[in-house]
Order: C-alpha cells, then sequence, then structure tokens
C-alpha cells in the first residue's frame, strides 16, 4: 500500500464524504428508503416531442391564435433521435400528419407509462413502506408499482404492469404488458406491444427527481434508447392534486359526427 | 380474574365470549413505521353484492337475518356463483362472465340510517333534479351525452355510489404515506388522494367530481370528510342490489362522512354517511364490514377508451325514431 499523509487520508476522506454520503444524509427518507412522496411534474416540452423542435403555430387550431401553439424544446432524448426502424418511422410520420386526431390524448385515452411522467399535469407519488402509488391528475389515471409481487401481466393494458425495485437509493421500475394504444407525446412517436420500459427514479434533492426511461421495443427500434429529464416538486405549502377528468372535454369532439343538440 | 379455569371451561357460553375478548385484546392494532394506523391492503367490496342498499320492508327495523333467513337465500347466491363456470362448460357469455362471485348478504341492508333502512325522501329541489339527471336505467331514447348517467360517459361513479358494491370490479385498495392516506378505486381508476390533518378546505370555487377530502385519525379510526363536490353524480346507481331506480341527484352541497375502522387483521367497518341540504330531507349512513383480500388483483378499467354505448344509443333511438315515424305514416 502507498503512504499517504495524514493530511492526505483526511482531504481523501472528505472528499469521498462530499461526494457520496454528504448527499444521503440530506435525502429525506421514508421506511429507510428515499422520500419520493409529493407532488411532481416535469417543466419542458417533452409531451409536444420527444426530440428537438421549433416553436411553431398549429394550424388546425388558429381560432386559439398565440393560446395554443408549440413551444420549442430541445431533445430528452439521451441518443438525440429516436432509433425507428424504417416502417415503425412512416407510421410515426402518418400520426404526426394526422394529429390531432390520431392522438389518444385528444380523447381522454389513458395516457401509458412513459408519458403520463411529462405530459405537462402534475402526478403525485405516494409510498409509505409497501407498493408505491403514482396518482396522475391527467384522465385520474394511476398505477401501482409492484415492489414485492413482482408478475408478469396477465393482459395487455394501456398502463402496463409496473414492477419496482430499489438499486441502491434509485427507484428502478420495469413496466411490459401494453397494449400499445398508446403514444409517446403529440407528434406521433409510438412503440408496440413489446415495449419494455425501465425507469429510473433518483432524488436529487428534496424538490427534484433525475428522471430517466430507457425503451427497449424490437418491433418498433433498432435499438434500446433513453429519455432523462428532471421532474420538479410542487413547493406550495397547500399543493395538493386536482382532477383533471377530460372525458367531458372531449365528448364533444369524438360525437362531433353524430351532429348532437347542443342543448335539450 | 375471579374465575376459575375449570369454572370457566363449564360455561361453553361464556367460554365462547371470554375467547372472544381475549383475541380481541391480544390483537394489536397494526401502525405504519411513521405512526399512523394502518389501513393498508386490499379490501375488495365483492362480498357485499348480495346485501341491498335498502331493506326489502318486511324486514321492518331489523338489520341482523335470522340463521334460518340466510340458510333461505344460499340457493340463489350459490346458482350466481356457479354462473362463470356453467359459462365456460356451455362456452357461451351471458352475465355469468359479468357479475362476480359474493357471499351471503352481511345484513338486511348497507344502510343503517334512518333505521328503517331506506333512502330518506328526497327534497322538492333534488327530485326536479334526480327527473333531469341522465340515465340508462330509467329511459330508452337518447339524443345527448347528458341523456346518460356519470358511469354510463365512463366518468366517474360519483359519492358515495363508488365505495357501494357493484357486480364487477369491487376492488378497493387503501394506501398510505406520511401524512396522507389513498383509497384507491377499482372502477373507473379513481385515486382518492386524502390529506391527513389540519389543512383547511379548498376553495368553493374548485369542484370535483369526487369533491376534496380531508382525513384525520380519532384514536385508530380514520375520518374523512369530503365537500366541494360538482352536483353532477347521482348518489347511488341501479347495479348496487337495492337502489332505487331513477338516479338520486347530489348538489354542491353535498357532504359526506366516511369512517374506517380496523377491527382485525382482515376485517374493517367501514360507513359513510352522506348530508345534502339540498336534495335530501335527512342524512343516511351505510355501514358494512370490509374483508381484506391481498390476492384479489385490479385489472385496468379502461372504459371510456372503448365506450361504445353513448354512440350506439343515440344512433339507436335515432333509428327507433324512423321507425315509428315511418309507420304512422303508412298507417294514414
Amino acid at each position: 500500500m502507498r503512504r499517504i499523509s495524514g493530511n492526505g487520508l483526511l482531504a481523501l476522506v472528505l472528499s469521498l464524504a462530499c461526494s457520496t454520503t454528504a448527499v444521503a444524509a440530506d435525502m429525506p427518507r421514508v421506511a429507510g428508503k428515499p422520500n419520493l412522496n409529493g407532488i411532481w411534474q416535469a417543466m419542458n416540452s417533452a409531451n409536444w416531442n420527444l426530440e428537438a423542435h421549433s416553436a411553431q403555430k398549429v394550424p388546425s387550431q388558429w381560432q386559439l391564435g398565440a393560446l395554443f401553439a408549440i413551444p420549442a424544446g430541445q431533445s430528452v432524448v439521451v441518443e438525440g433521435k429516436i432509433p425507428y426502424l424504417p416502417e415503425a418511422l412512416e407510421v410515426r410520420d402518418k400520426y404526426r400528419e394526422e394529429w390531432p386526431k390520431s392522438d389518444p390524448e385528444t380523447a381522454c385515452y389513458l395516457p401509458g407509462i412513459p408519458r403520463a411522467t411529462y405530459m405537462g399535469h402534475p402526478f403525485q407519488i405516494v409510498q409509505g413502506n409497501r407498493d408505491i402509488l403514482m396518482v396522475y391528475s391527467y384522465a385520474t389515471s394511476n398505477r401501482t408499482i409492484f415492489m414485492k409481487d413482482h408478475q408478469e401481466p396477465p393482459v395487455d393494458t394501456w398502463m402496463g404492469r409496473s414492477n419496482g425495485r430499489w438499486d441502491g437509493d434509485t427507484l428502478v421500475v420495469e413496466t411490459t404488458g401494453f397494449n400499445a394504444r398508446a403514444h409517446l407525446d403529440r407528434a406521433g412517436n409510438h412503440f408496440s406491444s413489446a415495449l419494455k420500459v425501465t425507469e429510473r427514479f433518483r432524488l436529487e434533492n428534496a424538490n427534484v427527481i433525475r428522471y430517466e426511461a430507457t425503451l427497449e421495443d424490437p418491433e418498433t427500434y433498432s435499438k434500446p434508447w433513453t429519455i432523462r429529464m428532471p421532474l420538479y416538486k410542487h413547493a406550495e405549502p397547500n399543493a395538493e392534486l386536482l382532477d383533471y377528468k377530460c372525458v367531458p372535454f372531449a365528448e364533444e369532439m369524438l360525437y362531433k359526427d353524430l351532429e348532437l343538440p347542443r342543448k335539450k | 380474574m375471579n374465575v376459575t379455569f375449570k369454572s370457566l371451561a363449564a360455561s361453553a357460553l361464556a367460554g365462547l365470549v371470554l375467547s372472544g375478548v381475549a383475541a380481541a385484546a391480544a390483537w394489536k392494532h397494526p401502525k405504519t413505521p411513521w405512526g399512523d394506523p394502518d389501513l393498508q391492503g386490499t379490501w375488495p367490496i365483492s362480498h357485499l353484492m348480495a346485501t341491498p342498499l335498502q331493506r326489502p320492508t318486511q324486514y321492518g327495523e331489523r338489520l341482523n337475518f335470522t340463521a334460518e333467513e340466510l340458510e333461505q337465500q344460499k340457493k340463489a347466491v350459490e346458482a350466481q356463483n356457479k354462473r362463470y363456470s356453467e359459462d365456460l362448460a356451455q362456452n357461451r357469455i351471458t352475465l355469468g362472465h359479468w357479475v362476480e362471485e359474493t357471499d351471503l348478504p352481511a345484513q338486511t341492508s348497507l344502510i343503517v340510517d334512518p333505521p328503517n333502512g331506506q333512502l330518506p325522501p328526497q327534497t322538492e329541489a333534488g327530485k326536479k333534479q334526480s327527473a333531469a339527471m341522465g340515465s340508462d336505467w330509467n329511459r330508452d331514447v337518447f339524443d345527448t351525452v347528458a341523456d346518460f348517467g356519470t358511469w354510463n360517459r365512463c366518468i366517474t361513479r360519483g359519492l358515495p355510489n363508488g365505495m357501494l358494491p357493484n357486480p364487477y370490479n369491487n376492488g378497493i385498495q387503501i394506501v398510505q404515506a406520511p401524512g396522507y392516506v389513498v383509497i384507491n378505486m377499482e372502477m373507473v381508476h379513481e385515486a382518492r388522494v386524502v390529506p391527513l390533518g389540519k389543512r383547511p378546505a379548498l376553495d368553493g370555487e374548485i369542484k370535483q367530481w369526487l369533491g376534496v377530502s380531508r382525513g384525520h385519525f380519532e384514536g385508530n379510526t380514520l375520518v374523512v370528510e369530503t365537500t366541494n363536490f360538482n352536483g353532477e353524480t347521482s348518489m347511488t346507481d341501479v347495479p348496487t342490489r337495492g337502489s332505487p331506480r331513477d338516479p338520486r341527484a347530489s348538489s354542491t352541497e353535498m357532504k359526506i362522512v366516511e369512517r374506517f375502522e380496523r377491527t382485525s387483521d382482515d376485517r374493517i367497518t367501514y360507513s359513510v354517511t352522506v348530508n345534502d341540504p339540498v336534495t335530501q330531507t335527512a342524512s343516511w349512513t351505510v355501514r358494512a364490514p370490509w374483508k381484506r383480500d391481498d390476492n384479489y388483483q385490479f385489472f385496468e378499467y379502461a372504459c371510456h377508451e372503448d365506450n361504445g354505448a353513448i354512440r350506439n344509443f343515440i344512433t339507436s333511438s335515432r333509428a327507433k325514431r324512423a321507425q315509428e315515424a315511418a309507420a304512422a305514416a303508412q298507417k294514414k
């Protein structure tokens, strides 16, 4: 072993302490695990398009003027672009062309994973000493993260089945069993029922979660790819998750062709 | 204790009573790691499907069945519970696929107050509002989405309706975190997030389909008060046995108080008192035992996503009208 001076050793110990244990000591915990409880929200335009995009107008929504236009955003995809297989890319372009009709969000359908996380609506993480519940304001959707009872999903669903575990201080959630009717954003990005999503929630400090999700779907992408973004905690002392039950907002659009009488 | 073991053993009745007391005394209410009474688990209410909301009048003010009365109902419940396997055997899909298995009724009615087990009369305003509400149970011609109930539209079953038994998807799960209890309802994927403690009610301008809840513990009993309703839901719905056929309107003044009292590892006594001075002449209370079943699995209730009912009812109503008009024209 190389000899190091007392001072050098002290410095080494201190620097180690600063890089790891200082964070851990500060970290709020519940039942021994990092405390992810709170109301969280993404602050980006990933729900408009996971990939880089310019600010632009939505031609079909001309009545709403500047109220409803797309804000610019950098790509949240670590690799920059989603590695689509050629046919899947064509499908994406078709969805994009047919937006907003092609987008399940327009109809208030369940958001799927990972989109529920960055829709721009808040969601609440409810974490005690058992399974973790994520409650989304959008469409009053929710999902249980099963921490012990890891199972293959019996049927395919919009939200899939989420099995969770702690990898050190990071919550790792693997979700499969998608019916693949949800989309990833408003830009037509999509997946198949072969999708496996691996999410990682790492508390950086009391108010920020570092979130990432890796998407593996050999029927749609040529290789796995990852999105990464911070999630911010609602810091208002009276923060509360309010419902965004959007079915009534979509009905007029959904039944437009029936030319329903407006009032009886 | 002033009894000898021998004299205790001599009395079977006393023995039963005392052993019950001893078991209850030995059971300690579980606590969460942060010190709240622990109610967590899955508490599906499928076992209450045969218990009617309102009491059949022959039982008067009596809440419990006699052993004989229960015996008489055994056949009907067993027949119901066999319908699914009969469906499978005959390779068909009937209501046996929809209606889940249940237990013998727990009591003569879910409603325990008023003592006659009946919903109290509605106010004049309540009757008017109820008559104007949509429902696919009391009408067969539909022109707009407003002609349907909120459950037909896959929005919500409302409260207290969502906490009452239904023929299927009866899952209720309780999840706790420091400062919160969440009551997660399988049907219409609605998770009721209940903040605990002295948080003031939300501004009255904020109205929600399931209202806004506030909770606290009285001893080990969780008490949840809910206000800020939007007044667009029915308090009850026909699929809960013993419910009125017509919707029972709620108003924005509705307030419900629920109590969750855990009495053993696998039992909670649940009660809900409904008060709505605008639509009801008196308050009413449901109280029923819940049974824990952690093997019960929720299925995703994606209802709106494939809701063909609204479109089909409206187009078939139009077809019906056209047929009737053609028949009338032919008569002339």
